[in-house]
């Protein structure tokens, strides 16, 4: 495989590999998964700006008068709105991973392996320049893993504790004072995890700044494909099957 | 001698005067009978007292006609003024009679049924078996709590708002023909209807003595409770000023009660006694559907390890998880800038 920084400099030299039917393009989201990554990705925004809301310094909110009250009643609302919409998104993917062959192929690709070890040294290796290669990805690294079960882990932590401070009458105060400090801080992990982590990785590392747009488009290109993915590049092109599902063709 | 003529225009100026007087005093809102106000109505009227505080003299007769004590006479709180200009007054008790007359049972008015419910309440001198309490002079007497309240009227008229409804008024007056009478009658059952303090400011209040870490410490007490009441959702919405969240006082003293008459947690009599307090929850206003087991933690645990142990577990772990979580991903971050910013760097890569 060729070396990152080889294949910044020679990006204009490369020619596309142009089917005769058009440049093609490699499915990363299919529509289904684009549709619950946007809805999951606006609740999480809704519920990370009303969330937060809370901590505004309560002089700012004093200083509304009545206007603040109707503020944190629709802040109320709209948090709850929000959860519930993640919640049924969520319970959605757990059904699509089980019962749709795309969902399978996803939860499949997803499981931790070994190799995921071996490439988080390997790329350590090759970031301090030991190793001259990176390793070489399959569809999802080992980064889309950690964030992806993250991601699960810290759903179900928020909806289990949104869900017992919203049903508050029913449980004990010792229970709702755990989950208020889990809920508090799994919202401060997630938020700056997303910050930081998932916007930087996906979105605005060199290269793919300002934005990542396979979030819509749902596809990235036969370069990027072969850089970041050469494993399931490979595999795709070795396979008529798998070129069926993840090739798509510009006059398509 | 003096002519007819002269003696019935001395009498005439007279009559004037006493009655310019009369209106004068009629027309001011607050019962200035003795006008103090010629003195005590500039702003600047200030002295140092022998104490060394400074200490400001002025009433705001706009302000006192809006409280609760507009009608009051000055000299019926400061019973010892008899001559203007006056000495170094005592010190108001609260529990003397003034002239009002207690409508229901037409007798003075007085606060002295407020000293025996204080007296028997956790915040009386002498503990329930007699014994007197340590330090007496932590124990609150009426103006550690109260000032001078205002009015806060509320309109029920289409919806309910803060302020005086002249819809209602005019109803009023088809029967009451003083204005004045309507006015009071109003302002003193509408405010009795709600609270005269927002959430926020009671829990202040209590918070002078029961944040106070010497005093907490003194009389053994298990937690700085406004200081815990903030930590909790109705603290935090008390502090945005919502008015319809629980304050001290909501969960403190039993229902249909004075406030004067709160117990302790340890009295069984008390509505915060352990098998008692699930009912507060409960309450048709606040969690009616709520379990009794609601309640069955300490209300007012600080997140501390001392108050809460399990809850400060849980703090730190995830303080933990969140640095063991970023620091790793902000480190491969910058590796991976550094890589693709300089892909020929490396510690044993030769060029």
């Amino acid at each position: 495989m060729k070396d990152t920084a080889i294949a910044f400099q020679q990006e204009e030299e490369t020619s596309e590999t142009d089917s005769p039917t058009g440049k093609i393009y490699f499915v990363r989201l299919n529509y289904s998964e684009k549709v619950q990554h946007m809805i999951f990705m606006i609740c999480f925004v809704t519920l990370v700006i009303t969330g937060f809301m809370l901590k505004v310094p309560e002089g700012i909110v004093q200083k509304l008068g009545s206007a603040g009250e109707a503020v944190f009643l629709i802040r109320s609302l709209l948090h709850r709105i929000a959860g519930t919409v993640m919640i049924l998104v969520s319970v959605y993917h757990v059904y699509y991973l089980i019962f749709k062959p795309a969902g399978r192929r996803w939860l499949f690709d997803m499981l931790p392996r070994f190799k995921d070890l071996n490439d988080l040294v390997g790329n350590c290796l090759y970031y301090f320049g030991v190793k001259k290669e990176p390793p070489e990805f399959d569809r999802f690294c080992y980064k889309h893993k950690m964030e992806y079960g993250a991601l699960i882990a810290g759903t179900i932590l928020m909806a289990a504790t949104g869900l017992i401070m919203w049903t508050e009458y029913r449980w004990s105060k010792f229970i709702i004072d755990i989950a208020t400090v889990v809920h508090g801080m799994e919202a401060i992990l997630a938020s700056l995890a997303i910050m930081i982590w998932h916007l930087y990785e996906i979105h605005l590392k060199p290269r793919k700044s300002p934005i990542d747009d396979a979030w819509i488009t749902g596809v990235i290109d036969e370069e990027e494909m072969k850089e970041e993915y050469p494993l399931h590049y490979k595999k795709i092109m070795a396979d008529p099957k798998l070129q069926e599902i993840y090739i798509k063709r510009e006059t398509q | 001698m003096l002519t007819y003529q002269t003696r019935r225009s001395i009498l005439l100026l007279f009559l004037l005067l006493f009655g310019m007087a009369f209106v004068s005093a009629a027309n001011s809102e607050s019962a200035d009978v003795g006008n103090c106000l010629l003195c005590h109505k500039y702003p600047g009227l200030s002295r140092v007292d022998e104490e060394g505080r400074f200490r400001l003299f002025y009433v705001n007769e706009d302000i006192f006609d809006k409280s609760v004590h507009t009608r009051v006479k000055c000299e019926d709180c400061h019973t010892d003024i008899k001559k203007i200009p006056h000495d170094t007054p005592k010190k108001v008790d609260c529990f003397v009679q003034c002239h009002i007359v207690e409508p229901s049972s037409e007798q003075k008015f007085s606060h002295k049924e407020v000293a025996k419910f204080l007296a028997a309440s956790v915040h009386g001198e002498v503990a329930k078996q007699g014994n007197p309490k340590k330090h007496p002079e932590d124990l609150p007497s009426c103006k550690d709590c109260h000032d001078n309240p205002l009015y806060r009227p509320l309109s029920f008229f289409k919806r309910v708002r803060p302020g005086i409804s002249e819809t209602a008024m005019g109803r009023c007056r088809v029967c009451h023909k003083k204005d004045d009478f309507i006015f009071r009658f109003y302002n003193h059952v509408t405010t009795r209807l709600h609270k005269i303090r927002n959430p926020k400011n009671i829990a202040e209040v209590c918070a002078r003595c029961h944040d106070d870490p010497e005093l907490v410490k003194r009389h053994d007490l298990s937690t700085r409770a406004a200081y815990s009441y903030g930590e909790t959702f109705h603290g935090k919405a008390a502090h945005f000023l919502d008015e319809r969240i629980p304050d001290c006082l909501d969960c403190h003293v039993k229902r249909g009660e004075s406030v004067h008459q709160m117990l302790s947690h340890n009295d069984p009599q008390s509505i915060t006694y352990k098998t008692n307090k699930a009912k507060i929850c409960a309450n048709i206003e606040c969690h009616p559907k709520a379990s009794p087991k609601l309640a069955d933690y300490k209300i007012h645990a600080e997140f501390n390890f001392e108050q809460g142990t399990a809850q400060y577990y849980f703090k730190i772990f995830f303080i933990a998880l969140t640095g063991g979580v970023l620091l790793p991903m902000m480190g491969i971050m910058f590796l991976d800038v550094l890589r693709r910013l300089l892909p020929n760097a490396g510690l044993n890569r030769k060029k």
